[in-house]
């Protein structure tokens, strides 16, 4: 299974919170990290194209969360320009942007389930998955994700390509697995891959929020 | 269709997430607008969105930083002051009790004054200091 790092190595090396050293009220940068106004020229030197990347990525990564467009970025950046987020200086801006702002979003998404609901009691989860049953918030997670999985598949109906796709991409394969798997040729699958991606955006138009 | 139960959803979830990104960062300038322009937003209204989003990132940071800069001073001039006051006052009395109970260390400091004619007041200010700076030292973790 071949995947590309997208993401210019940045899972599993996106700085923790905790890790953030400050002076004063500078963020401390050593030499590997980019200090609040490379954040800032690093910004305002992003391509049109790539503000509009920003723009569409931030949608999707809105999923599960209460934030409306534009909350995930204005905080990533923020995030960054005060030093609590720390963008290493060989990683492509655009890959630490992404990932701070999926990170911003998914400790939203832990913080709204452990929020109690309107009775005032914490959600009340019923077992999906055996594994996950001795811990309900776990299993709750696991609801809520299969869930989501099972709206994107419908949303698919009726266009089977499209559904492997989905459905090779949620097994993790990319490339020429994900080639194989569905039976079609690159160009086939840029189409059908362009296909869902303004499938998605109709059906979900302000992130992946339960509709 | 139902999700695969081979990876939990959750991890799913992430990898359709991580494709979809992975799309869009694929994807042409030209790609983006069209498919904006196709469910009714205007891309360059987007990308004045986006310059408002960052010029109040900017602002909120600018304003955050110069907050959190003057707690910090703040809570420096209350401490330094706290250590000052507590320091002196306790500091110079086990001076004097050293002092009155060795009178060897008595003599030599008076030896060690300007002409034998004893500590000014300014040296006595001066040792205060140094005590309180030793002990300070000797309470620092790891220090013997």
């Amino acid at each position: 299974m071949s995947e590309t790092d997208i993401f210019g190595g940045m899972k599993g090396r996106m700085p923790a919170m905790s890790q953030t050293r400050q002076i004063g009220s500078e963020p401390v940068t050593s030499d590997g990290f980019l200090d609040s106004e490379d954040i800032s020229e690093a910004f305002d030197s992003l391509s049109p194209e790539n503000r509009l990347k920003l723009y569409e990525i931030e949608r999707i990564a809105l999923r599960g969360t209460d934030l409306s467009p534009g909350d995930l970025l204005h905080e990533a950046l923020s995030a960054a320009i005060m030093g609590d987020r720390n963008c290493p200086r060989d990683v492509p801006f655009m890959a630490f942007i992404v990932q701070t702002m999926r990170s911003i979003a998914s400790h939203h998404r832990e913080k709204r389930r452990r929020e109690p609901t309107d009775g005032g009691a914490a959600p009340e989860a019923r077992p999906v998955f055996s594994a996950a049953a001795s811990d309900p918030e776990q299993t709750l997670i696991e609801r809520e994700s299969a869930d989501t999985v099972g709206a994107i598949h419908d949303c698919f109906e009726g266009d089977e390509q499209a559904q492997m796709v989905v459905l090779g991409w949620s097994d993790g394969y990319r490339g020429k697995d994900l080639r194989d798997f569905v039976g079609v040729d690159q160009t086939a699958l840029d189409y059908i891959i362009k296909r869902i991606r303004r499938t998605m955006a109709k059906r979900y138009p302000n992130g992946w929020k339960k509709q | 269709m139902t999700a695969s139960r081979k990876n939990p959803a959750r991890e799913q979830l992430d990898r359709i997430e991580d494709a979809l990104i992975e799309s869009i960062l694929g994807a042409s300038e030209a790609e983006l607008r069209e498919e904006m322009v196709e469910r009714g937003e205007d891309p360059d209204k987007c990308l004045l969105r986006m310059e408002q989003i960052v010029a109040g990132a900017k602002v909120a940071s600018g304003k955050r930083r110069m907050e959190r800069a003057k707690s910090e001073l703040q809570e420096w001039r209350t401490g330094q002051a706290k250590t000052l006051k507590f320091d002196r006052e306790a500091v110079r009395a086990r001076f004097e009790k050293m002092r009155s109970r060795d009178p060897e260390l008595a003599s030599k400091m008076l030896l060690a004054a300007r002409k034998g004619e004893g500590l000014s007041e300014s040296d006595v200010e001066g040792l205060i200091e140094d005590l309180a700076k030793l002990e300070r030292l000797d309470d620092k973790p790891g220090s013997e």
